[in-house]
């Protein structure tokens, strides 16, 4: 480097540096930067599929939180459950918190008590003839002569056919769980089991990083012993998501970042010129973050953390730039050297990634825009405001001699021989394709054994899955409720061959109007009920007044307006009912949710001949998505390349040095792939998504080298420059390769792999031959003997 | 054994180490229920049996067969021939303030016992009552009063007052 640059030059150069860190703070402040994953994610084909896709990631099913609390005895668990579930609700944190039926003695007792009538299936005509009264006043008679005289008094009086019972049976939910001191439990096993439904939505990551926080300081204050709490849920597992995520982006990036600064710092040797690569990169991040922002209105965080993985390659540009520099040297001489070739480099990377910005996933759309941007923008920042500050501050490499130049480029004598690892790859590729994968799953970066353990607790709770489920939708809740009271016995017959263990629906628990009025018609008209019931309890014992609650409690649900969504206000009540009859949009949605689901097909057939009735499959309409946008990317891909091409061929002048150019990215791209295949990648949309970006910094390679280099300082300077860029991005994404998250494995795998062997071929491939035999061949070393 | 020469203040603490050192008693109860639905008075007779220390069996016999077993927080209950229904104690305040009335005096747990009663005491060894008000709400809702009454480490009499007027009054006799 240079001696001490004049002050001036460098006060210039370091408030550039700071107008830029300031540029990406205020566009970071005004992008609406969003942590929604749901927002990353296709969205589904048809409008209604697109709505209940939304309403399973967004809606009440998806902030729903199972917990299980094991390891010690059955007592202490189910007191632990009930401080635990205390605490849950004081926290302010959740819409909901159960951790037994809990129906007893509130306010959802005294409600369904109240509306019993028109609620319960067991009000029927039948139910009110004299010979049912009489049974049932003799069963009354029993229950009073025993222990449980003071529930038969209390409720038995009021409701001698039992229509409370009957009720209470719906609500009380699974019935497969064990109540052990009215707390829930599993049934094979002691474990405390609790739902709970945060107030943030499912995918507020923000709001469920709090409620987690609040799930941890009230576990931790009520567990005794070796208790331990089990967690399942969506919110759980986009957390957990997140949390991989973001785990691996902050260790890999600090510790990328560092490893790039101490490389660049290594090779500068001057903290000025540290400051000056970094400029470029901060006017790209800057002006990727306004433009993403501008187009889509967000910029979403994956968007965010990955494009400034993939603008850390515009550290190439101002690198380049200053490797070629010659000291002393104004801006028109560098740019007569390389300036052409850089322009060309970033043209064909950019249209490369910009294909991407054409994909309908959301998430790669916005990534595309927020990469290709930041290319351009970087090149534009390097050429238009660090070239003159780089001359004013006189940044430039010392010359200095390579006597190793020629050795090295001796070795291109070999290149006939790159056919080789390119063939046998394209013969491994051909041979055995890596096989795509279309599994959102396999993307996930939650581990399996969590998706076991949410599993198990659903099925211990009866807890409806969130993988299938069926809908249909109404002008209005009586229509939704009417229709679903028609595919009961359907579910019922489902029930009794097994297919599943439970259903659950707004009409089961909210029974249609027209069917609350037909409750209602039949309890008899006060005057003749009052016979039946003197008549019923003649002689058994009681007193003449006994059954005035009952006569004055039938009277009263005769004249009662049936029941709507809106009046059923206890808590407890309105969240059940909440994620299975809702309107949206003025249309009325009514879900039915299968528990301990065992056979997926019959649930599927029993509603084949409903066409009102829709099925959703959210794994299989999840994969079907990701298959087609997977199909897509092929189109994107192509399209990307193709621009590339026009960039290339415009660029270079025409088509007679495109095969020097493209030879060693296609030998790269081919040993790849081959090579992801045979350490067993599935290749998935994200290593596709790698493949533009490998293929941009790759043309930097291919580029520089096939440039027409007038002496060997410049070759030199070149071949410094590209080592030096080539570590860096080896430093950046061959870390991304220790992460947990697949999605940037398969990104720094497919990017680690491709720039390495792109930096090879463009060395052999691309460069021209020495002008001058190399006179070094004769000393070469002998080879050992054997 | 002699008794003492002069009987000293019983206090609850004494009575409840008397009752806990039994581990498992025997009984013959016979019990009069007043209800108000009802015309007249039911009486019920059978067998009582507790074991250390939350077991507790109540065997009726006929004309109003029932058996009755508490076991931790679980209650079952049989009537006659029908099948035995299980009632979590939590969901069902008014058989849990009964039922855990009886079982945690029997265990001499004042702790439990005063978790949901104000518990007071009159009298001496020989001859003492307890009596028990719920502060529990939804215990208070059912029951006004329970009396226990007994001698030594052995209750002979249960009384229930319950808020709505209906009353029960066990009479408890030691099997040998």
């Amino acid at each position: 480097m240079n001696g001490a640059p004049m002050n001036g030059a460098s006060a210039r150069l370091l408030a550039t540096l700071a107008l830029a860190l300031g540029l990406v703070l205020l566009t970071l402040g005004r992008a609406h930067l969003s942590a929604d994953i749901a927002d990353f994610l296709p969205q589904g084909e048809s409008e209604g599929a697109r709505f209940m896709l939304d309403q399973v990631r967004r809606g009440p099913a998806a902030s729903l939180l199972l917990f299980g609390i094991e390891g010690a005895p059955a007592a202490d668990l189910a007191a632990i459950s009930r401080d635990f579930a205390a605490r849950l609700r004081a926290s302010g944190q959740f819409r909901l918190v159960q951790n037994g039926a809990g129906l007893a003695g509130g306010e959802e007792q005294d409600f369904l008590f109240r509306h019993r009538y028109p609620l319960s299936p067991a009000t029927s005509a039948d139910a009110f003839t004299e010979a049912a009264l009489h049974a049932d006043f003799s069963a009354l008679l029993t229950a009073l002569a025993s222990s449980a005289a003071p529930l038969a008094t209390e409720f038995g009086l009021a409701d001698p056919t039992g229509a409370f019972p009957a009720l209470l049976a719906l609500w009380a939910g699974p019935s497969q769980v064990r109540e052990i001191g009215g707390v829930w439990f599993a049934p094979e096993r002691d474990r405390a089991l609790l739902i709970a439904r945060t107030r943030a939505s499912g995918v507020d990551l923000a709001g469920q990083h709090a409620a987690a926080r609040a799930v941890a300081a009230a576990f931790q204050a009520s567990a005794r012993g070796h208790a331990r709490l089990l967690e399942g849920g969506p919110a759980v597992f986009a957390l957990a998501a997140e949390h991989a995520i973001r785990g691996d982006a902050e260790t890999i990036s600090v510790l990328s970042g560092l490893l790039v600064l101490a490389i660049l710092a290594a090779w500068l040797k001057n903290p000025l010129a540290l400051a000056a690569v970094l400029i470029p990169v901060l006017f790209a991040t800057a002006a990727a973050l306004a433009l993403t922002t501008l187009v889509f209105g967000r910029v979403h965080a994956l968007t965010f953390g990955f494009g400034m993985t993939m603008l850390g390659v515009s550290l190439d540009y101002p690198v380049l730039w200053i490797g070629h520099r010659r000291p002393g040297e104004p801006v028109a001489a560098t740019s007569a050297r390389i300036g052409r070739t850089l322009a060309v480099t970033v043209a064909g990377a950019a249209a490369g990634l910009a294909g991407m910005a054409a994909s309908a996933f959301p998430g790669l759309a916005e990534l595309g825009l927020f990469a290709a941007s930041g290319i351009v923008a970087a090149a534009l920042a390097t050429r238009l405001i660090l070239a003159p500050l780089l001359v004013a501050a006189a940044i430039a490499p010392a010359e200095r001699a390579a006597p190793w130049l020629d050795r090295l480029e001796g070795l291109r004598r070999y290149r006939a021989w790159t056919i080789v690892p390119i063939a046998l790859a394209g013969v491994s590729l051909l041979a055995a394709p890596p096989p795509l994968t279309r599994d959102l799953r396999e993307l996930s970066p939650v581990p399996q054994a969590a998706g076991d353990l949410d599993g198990a607790l659903r099925a211990e709770l009866g807890a409806p899955e969130v993988a299938l489920l069926a809908w249909l939708q109404g002008p209005d809740a009586e229509a939704v409720l009417a229709r679903e009271e028609a595919l009961l016995s359907r579910l019922d017959a489902l029930v009794a061959q097994g297919a599943l263990s439970g259903a659950s629906l707004a009409a089961r628990l909210l029974p249609s109007a027209a069917t609350q009025r037909t409750r209602q018609q039949a309890i008899p008209p006060p005057p003749l009920l009052a016979e039946r019931v003197a008549r019923a309890s003649a002689g058994l014992g009681f007193r003449p007044d006994a059954f005035k609650p009952f006569l004055d409690d039938a009277a009263a649900a005769r004249q009662d307006p049936p029941l709507t969504l809106a009046a059923i206000t206890p808590p407890l009540l309105a969240a059940r009912l909440a994620p299975l009859l809702f309107v949206h949009d003025g249309r009325w949605f009514g879900v039915i949710a299968p528990s301990g689901l065992a056979d997926a097909a019959a649930f599927r057939a029993a509603f084949a001949d409903a066409p009102d009735v829709h099925v959703l499959d959210i794994p299989a309409e999840m994969t079907a998505l990701v298959a087609t946008y997977t199909g897509a990317a092929w189109r994107w891909l192509g399209l990307g390349a193709g621009c590339a091409l026009v960039a290339l061929i415009v660029g270079l002048g025409g088509v007679r040095s495109l095969p020097r150019v493209l030879a060693p990215l296609a030998g790269a791209v081919v040993v790849t792939l081959a090579l992801l295949g045979r350490l067993g990648v599935h290749l998935s949309l994200f290593h596709i998504v790698a493949l533009p970006l490998m293929v941009g910094i790759g043309l930097d390679y291919a580029l520089f080298f096939a440039r027409r280099q007038r002496d060997g300082d410049e070759r030199a300077r070149t071949f410094r420059t590209l080592v030096l860029c080539h570590v860096m991005t080896l430093a950046t994404f061959g870390l991304l390769v220790f992460c947990r998250t697949p999605l940037l494995r398969g990104i720094g795998l497919t990017v680690a792999i491709g720039v390495a062997a792109a930096m090879v071929f463009s060395f052999f491939l691309a460069g021209r031959p020495p002008l001058r035999s190399a006179p070094a061949c004769h000393h070469r070393s002998p080879a050992p003997d054997r | 054994m002699p008794a003492p020469a002069e009987t000293p203040p019983l206090t609850i603490a004494a009575l409840m180490a008397e009752l806990a050192a039994v581990p498992e008693r025997h009984a013959a109860f016979v019990e009069i229920k007043t209800l108000h639905a009802l015309a007249a008075p039911i009486e019920t007779h059978g067998t009582l049996a507790w074991r250390r220390p939350d077991h507790l069996e109540k065997i009726t016999s006929p004309p109003h067969p029932e058996r009755l077993v508490l076991d931790g927080q679980t209650l079952s209950l049989t009537l006659g021939e029908q099948p035995a229904r299980e009632i979590a104690l939590a969901s069902a305040p008014p058989i849990a303030g009964l039922v855990d009335a009886i079982r945690a005096t029997l265990a001499g747990d004042l702790a439990a016992l005063q978790r949901y009663y104000s518990v007071g005491l009159e009298g001496d060894r020989a001859n003492w009552r307890l009596t028990l008000v719920p502060s529990d709400p939804a215990i208070a809702r059912f029951l006004r009063v329970a009396r226990i009454e007994g001698g030594g480490p052995t209750p002979s009499l249960v009384t229930f007052d319950q808020s709505n007027g209906d009353a029960s009054v066990m009479r408890i006799t030691p099997s040998p």
